[in-house]
């Protein structure tokens, strides 16, 4: 089972706040979708409710083709790992993996075990004094292991070290692959789970900015890197998104599709390129400013 | 990416569509409650223990020790695990899957377990006391004046779970209501949220399985099967309505 999503002009207001702000939108069943957002987008909101933690305050929101508010069902079949993890302190690893192995029926014990062990969770300790990266983890632990068709990630790497997020990386692809399911990952390291995300949603103060193929989105622009000189003569009159230099190499991010001619151009002229990194296109879609990024790393 | 999807995936992970189960609900919901009511059971009987063996060595008593030691506070201990409900076992079970219906199932279970294991604790407590007394020569009086019988026991045995459920009614709608709405939304709905417990303490008797709160009209027991079905009647409203408010909860996040 691999759910689709359908939601349809959804609003989420706390007071005043308007979180959701009439967003519409369809995710395929099946597929890793990044949702992508600053601070106060409206990304654990929507998951929220997607999960069934809250109901919206207007609009519809269908999973499978059912409202998931207190959907039996469903919302058995919804696992969303936040960023406090929803972990009681009191309990050990070992309890709350048992809480988890008594409620999921698609609860794999032996792959909980493995990412126990791969992530280095100590199973006796408690909760609360596991550190702040341990408890991502066994929270990612219990989301991943839940295998449950639809499975949200938000911010699911608070605290955890670059050789633990690569390996939840690693286990979400395989996992992923071997078990297809409907992911979602909201998070701000964007870079380093680009590669995984099929399609991306951004939001922006509430609304929906994007939503396209993650190979489509990075088809909107290209990074040119080479010496500086050469890649200022390449760029000449193109919008820059960002730019960075190390050294005489320079790497710019320009707002253009990347076609034969500036292929061959790049070619000639020694410079390398590539499709735009998600961040890059992320922070130059959201900068309220509005302006190009620029970071020199001298 | 999808092509590749497509044809490497291999199973669906094994289902259990039983899941999540009222019975498993229920148990981690009952195992948590009991882990730590369990402690203060044995903790308070142990100091009993050693009240009545101190009272033996060096004294005599005219009145029940455990009634106050143990019997007399009880009630409160389980109102905090009502109120536990919502703060602890909603997120918790919510989290894994599970409705706020089947949350609110289990937790009605749980208060009827927790009810009947600490009318059992009571019960026998009174009963070890009676015998106990009884070899001492020692009188089993009540803070009313009264003296226990076994017959009264009986009256224990029912009144008590219903006032343990009661209480622990209270405690839901208290948590709920602080959960909701907050500090000064919870305060302004405390009244209210005490009705359960304050109801039964009416139709209960008050020296054996109620107490006296203080603003609750003395008006005298009741006969006992009118008791037990206004007070199961009490906390059956208590618990659908407090099944109402947490259908409505949202489950939010701590940071």
């Amino acid at each position: 089972m691999t759910p689709a999503i359908e939601i349809t002009g959804l609003d989420v207001r706390f007071g005043a706040t308007r979180a959701i702000d009439d967003v519409s939108l369809s995710l395929t069943g099946g597929t890793i979708v990044g949702l992508l957002g600053r601070n106060g987008a409206g990304k654990s909101t929507m998951l929220s409710v997607l999960a069934g933690f809250r109901r919206p305050t207007s609009g519809t929101v269908r999973v499978d083709r059912a409202d998931p508010y207190e959907h039996r069902r469903l919302m058995s079949d919804t696992c969303l790992v936040r960023p406090d993890g929803d972990l009681e302190g009191s309990l050990t690893v070992d309890d709350a993996l048992a809480i988890a192995a008594a409620l999921r029926p698609r609860w794999d014990d032996e792959y909980a075990g493995h990412l126990v062990e791969r992530l280095e969770i100590p199973k006796r300790t408690r909760v609360d004094a596991l550190s702040r990266g341990q408890r991502s983890a066994l929270a990612v632990t219990i989301g991943m292991a839940s295998r449950a068709p639809l499975t949200m990630f938000d911010e699911p790497h608070l605290g955890m070290d670059a050789p633990s997020r690569y390996a939840f990386y690693d286990e979400l692809l395989a996992d992923y692959l071997a078990h297809p399911r409907t992911v979602i990952v909201s998070t701000h390291l964007i870079d380093e789970i680009a590669g995984v995300l099929e399609d991306v949603v951004i939001l922006h103060h509430g609304r929906v900015l994007a939503h396209r193929a993650a190979a489509d989105l990075q088809a909107d622009g290209v990074e040119l890197t080479g010496p500086a000189s050469r890649v200022d003569a390449l760029v000449g009159d193109l919008p820059v998104l960002s730019a960075r230099s190390i050294g005489s190499t320079t790497s710019v991010v320009v707002d253009a599709r990347l076609d034969d001619t500036l292929r061959d151009r790049a070619a000639a002229a020694g410079v390398d390129v590539g499709p735009i990194p998600l961040q890059d296109l992320f922070v130059s879609m959201t900068s309220t400013t509005g302006m190009p990024s620029k970071e020199h790393v001298a | 990416m999808m092509e590749t999807i497509q044809t490497t995936h291999r199973t669906e992970a094994g289902l259990d569509s039983r899941k999540p189960a009222v019975a498993d609900a229920a148990s981690i919901v009952t195992y948590g409650h009991l882990s730590w009511l369990g402690w203060v059971w044995v903790v308070a009987s142990a100091i009993y223990a050693i009240v009545i063996a101190a009272v033996a060595r060096w004294g005599e008593v005219d009145h029940s020790l455990w009634q106050p030691v143990v019997a007399g506070w009880q009630r409160w201990v389980v109102f905090a695990a009502g109120v536990t409900t919502t703060t602890t076992f909603l997120r918790m079970l919510v989290r894994n899957g599970a409705t706020r219906a089947l949350v609110s199932t289990a937790s009605t279970i749980s208060m009827a377990v927790i009810a009947a294991i600490g009318t059992a604790v009571i019960v026998v407590g009174y009963a070890i006391e009676k015998v106990v007394y009884a070899e001492t020569g020692w009188v089993q009086g009540l803070e009313d004046g009264g003296v226990l019988g076994w017959d009264d026991l009986w009256l224990v045995a029912v009144e008590m779970p219903i006032a343990l459920a009661a209480y622990f009614v209270s405690g839901w709608l208290i948590g709920a209501g602080f959960y909701r709405f907050g500090v000064a939304g919870g305060l302004a709905l405390l009244l209210p949220a005490l009705l359960p417990a304050a109801l039964t303490e009416l139709v209960t008797n008050k020296d054996l399985a109620g107490v006296d709160l203080g603003v609750v009209p003395e008006m005298g027991a009741p006969p006992l099967a009118l008791a037990a079905v206004a007070g199961v009647a009490i906390v059956a409203v208590g618990v659908l309505i407090a099944r109402r408010v947490t259908s409505e909860l949202s489950i939010r996040s701590s940071i």
